[in-house]
């Protein structure tokens, strides 16, 4: 080694932190110490936990045993699964569209300079603070075939409405419609992106002679294309993930029609108490999310609009 | 910035958060023994050494004021055995209390004596090495066990040796609206359970004269969504070795003709006759725990003891009980369910001798005058039978001697149910059975079909389950 190289190494060598930045450091762990054990001890260590136990025949009150790829290997035989799936992609293609438009609309709406839009605002947001069993347990009476808001509301029109949660063909629709409940959260999210969009942008659209038209498709979806991409890719996730009304509602029924992916998880595991089959299914959950998450970034790459940001 | 976290730094801090966080969840994790059955509970750690003043930690069902009773029971044994103190753990019935079972089994927790009420039973358990013999107690106490009802005790005993003890009895009969039936000109149904001419060809005949759609009065709720309907005719599923042994070893749905067409009676009465309930109507109703025959507009339908509570509330029509009808022409026996509950207790428990002392109060007379009798349903015991009468009088005042003798008969002309009972059954009637039912009740197949459709993925099931049981 030369003397030069030397020389260079003990420039760029490891330096001692000040006392100043160790007490930062320490401030930092300190204070950042709840979260990173709650990420340690409930979400990263159950997330290894469960790739192992997917490996293993593991009835969860006798000791699991290690049974390599057998967990994995019946996935491809189990026609439930195929099912489960089929479920779910149908519901995600309907519900995920139809609440970010719906969540978009809103958020136009409530972005208006009228009289009491804050009362607006929270009223249309109401929805999304109630969620779980109340929402599912209320939904079923909207959807009662018999005595239901909807159907009699149907029926005012001389609509006989179909039997909703207990119809094969009509099950997944209504579990879309019920989606629109959550409209909030999103409907929020995009608020802030359009009170986010610089105003002198509208004014230079209109001093061009952009319609109100124009002005909505050359200045309002570019400049939200992050925020849509944002909630698009939450609302994919989400609807993947949908659990409770299925539970609640119909239990995967009539004739597994709205068994949704969760609740066939949720059955291996606890009613099943196929645990380490549970754990398998949540990883491949896990990587067609994943999949879906990538595929969309990379289809999205080229409308999503990142003011500042240098196009290549 | 040479103090910044670099990448080499992050990826270094994060193998080390992995590698702790995985050897953290090695501790809690029951540890992984090759091609072992072993309890979790057995797998963490030696059996614990007997502790004589250890509590006695009792799961107990909170269910609609369920609690008060299991209390005020305790509560006697407490002060009848002050040196044994016994820590009560509710939880809701059915699913959510298999589950907390299942969590305390897995925790290395495990209660000493637990009742699973309609949900996946105590053979689950004892087929997973996990549940104690009481043989040697019940010899030692000199356990009257003449007193049980025959076919609980059969149901009680796993491969020869008791596990349980049964706790209560809750039994069918049909329960009609007497008003309804005044209206349309029609006598009482019979109470007499050996009436060969009540039978389901006059149940079906009786809804149709009941059916009103003017009025929209329907003759009956639906006769069962469930798997019972197969059972209608007289017949069953599966061979009936499944109650001895409680494993589902044999589908022979598809193979009789009687449970072919029990289904397709069940579902002629819905979507041909029109003269009972939908599953749509019944599944919307009890979301919000309602009986449709509450409304007055349902005529009759095969209901549970349990329903009394509810029932004597009513007060806008007269409503009468009766007798199951017989399989059509009665040329089989009746086959039907009386659900029955059981005590069993855990093996490796710390303080054995007074969980047992627990479990043998629980089912022993003195506690069964306050749960089940004083909550509703019938006593596991033959001796409680009239105390049962005496209780329920008070309630009911205008219901007959007839009427309380056709209750007190019915668990006697019914037998335990396949749920409550049966290792492998619940993945069985989850994944095929119920499914394939749907298909029925939605009009999309004929029960022949459905049958025939669903044998191939029975029959895979029933292998699949029952790997490993003998």
């Amino acid at each position: 080694m030369s003397g030069t190289e030397i020389t260079a190494t003990r420039i760029t060598g490891r330096q001692r932190p000040s006392k100043l930045l160790r007490k930062e450091y320490l401030a930092f762990y300190l204070f950042a110490s709840p979260w990173l054990l709650g990420l340690l001890f409930f979400t990263l260590g159950p997330t290894i936990a469960s790739f192992v136990l997917s490996f293993s025949e593991y009835p969860l009150i006798v000791a699991p045993t290690w049974i390599g790829l057998a967990n994995y290997a019946n996935m491809i035989t189990d026609e439930l699964i195929v099912q489960a799936l089929k479920v779910t992609f149908l519901y995600s293609l309907g519900a995920v569209p139809l609440g970010l438009t719906a969540a978009f609309l809103i958020a136009i709406l409530m972005n208006q300079g009228i009289h009491g839009i804050r009362v607006f605002r929270t009223v249309y947001y109401l929805p999304a603070i109630i969620s779980g069993v109340p929402v599912a347990l209320v939904w079923m009476w909207v959807l009662n075939p018999d005595f239901g808001v909807l159907n009699s509301a149907l029926r005012t029109i001389g609509i006989q409405g179909p039997a909703w949660l207990f119809n094969r063909e009509w099950v997944i629709p209504a579990f879309i419609m019920m989606s629109l409940w959550n409209v909030g959260a999103p409907m929020v999210i995009f608020l802030a992106g359009l009170q986010g969009i610089p105003q002198h942008l509208y004014e230079a659209a209109e001093i061009d002679g952009a319609t109100t038209i124009e002005r909505f498709f050359y200045v309002t979806i570019p400049m939200m294309s992050p925020v849509i991409l944002f909630n698009l890719v939450l609302g994919v996730i989400g609807s993947f993930q949908i659990f409770t009304p299925a539970y609640i509602m119909t239990s995967g029924g009539p004739a597994n029609a709205s068994l949704f992916y969760g609740l066939y998880l949720y059955d291996n595991a606890f009613r099943f108490l196929k645990m380490g089959y549970a754990s398998a299914l949540a990883w491949l959950m896990f990587m067609i999310i994943l999949i879906l998450t990538l595929l969309i970034f990379r289809l999205t790459g080229r409308w999503v609009y990142y003011e500042g940001s240098i196009q290549s | 910035m040479r103090n910044q976290l670099n990448r080499r730094s992050f990826l270094k801090m994060a193998g080390m958060v992995t590698g702790a966080s995985a050897l953290a969840l090695a501790g809690c994790a029951p540890a992984a023994t090759p091609n072992t059955s072993a309890p979790a509970v057995a797998a963490t750690s030696a059996p614990p050494a007997q502790q004589a003043g250890a509590p006695v930690p009792a799961l107990l069902r909170s269910d609609a004021g369920e609690k008060d009773y299991f209390e005020k029971a305790i509560s006697l044994f407490e002060s009848r055995n002050p040196t044994i103190k016994v820590t009560r753990v509710y939880s809701p019935g059915q699913e959510p209390y298999t589950t907390k079972l299942d969590l305390m089994i897995a925790g290395g927790d495990p209660p000493a004596i637990y009742a699973p009420f309609s949900a996946r039973g105590y053979r689950y358990y004892a087929s997973k090495g996990l549940s104690q013999p009481l043989d040697d107690f019940i010899n030692r106490d000199k356990v009257d066990m003449s007193d049980f009802f025959e076919d609980a005790l059969k149901g009680c005993k796993y491969k020869g040796q008791y596990m349980a003890l049964p706790l209560d009895a809750w039994p069918h009969l049909v329960i009609f609206n007497r008003d309804l039936f005044k209206k349309a000109g029609l006598p009482d149904l019979t109470t007499d359970w050996t009436d060969k001419t009540w039978d389901t060809n006059a149940y079906a005949e009786l809804a149709k004269k009941l059916t009103d759609p003017a009025t929209q009065t329907l003759g009956s709720r639906i006769y069962s969504s469930g798997w019972p309907a197969g059972w209608v005719f007289g017949t069953d599923w599966f061979t009936p070795d499944v109650y001895e042994t409680g494993i589902v070893k044999t589908w022979i749905g598809d193979k009789t003709p009687q449970t072919i067409a029990a289904v397709q009676w069940v579902a002629d009465m819905v979507l041909k006759d029109k003269t009972a309930t939908t599953p749509a109507q019944e599944k919307s109703l009890a979301a919000a725990n309602q009986n449709p025959f509450t409304t007055g507009k349902v005529a009759m339908y095969v209901g549970n003891i349990g329903d009394l509570s509810t029932l004597q509330q009513i007060t806008d029509f007269d409503w009468g009980l009766a007798a199951l009808p017989f399989p059509p022409g009665a040329s089989l026996p009746r086959h039907w369910h009386v659900w029955i509950d059981f005590w069993s207790m855990i093996k490796g428990v710390k303080n054995l001798e007074g969980a047992w002392q627990l479990l043998k109060f629980m089912v022993s007379a003195d506690a069964q005058k306050i749960y089940p009798i004083e909550y509703g349903p019938q006593s596991s015991l033959k001796s409680l039978a009239n105390y049962w009468v005496e209780v329920q009088k008070k309630l009911m005042p205008k219901k007959t001697d007839q009427e309380f003798q056709t209750m007190i008969d019915a668990p006697k002309n019914e037998q335990i149910d396949l749920e409550n009972w049966t290792i492998n059954f619940s993945p069985i009637q989850t994944q095929a059975m119920q499914p394939m039912l749907d298909t029925v009740w939605l009009g999309e197949k004929t029960a022949e079909q459905a049958i025939k459709d669903v044998t191939p993925k029975m029959n895979q099931l029933i292998k699949d389950t029952t790997a490993g049981l003998s």
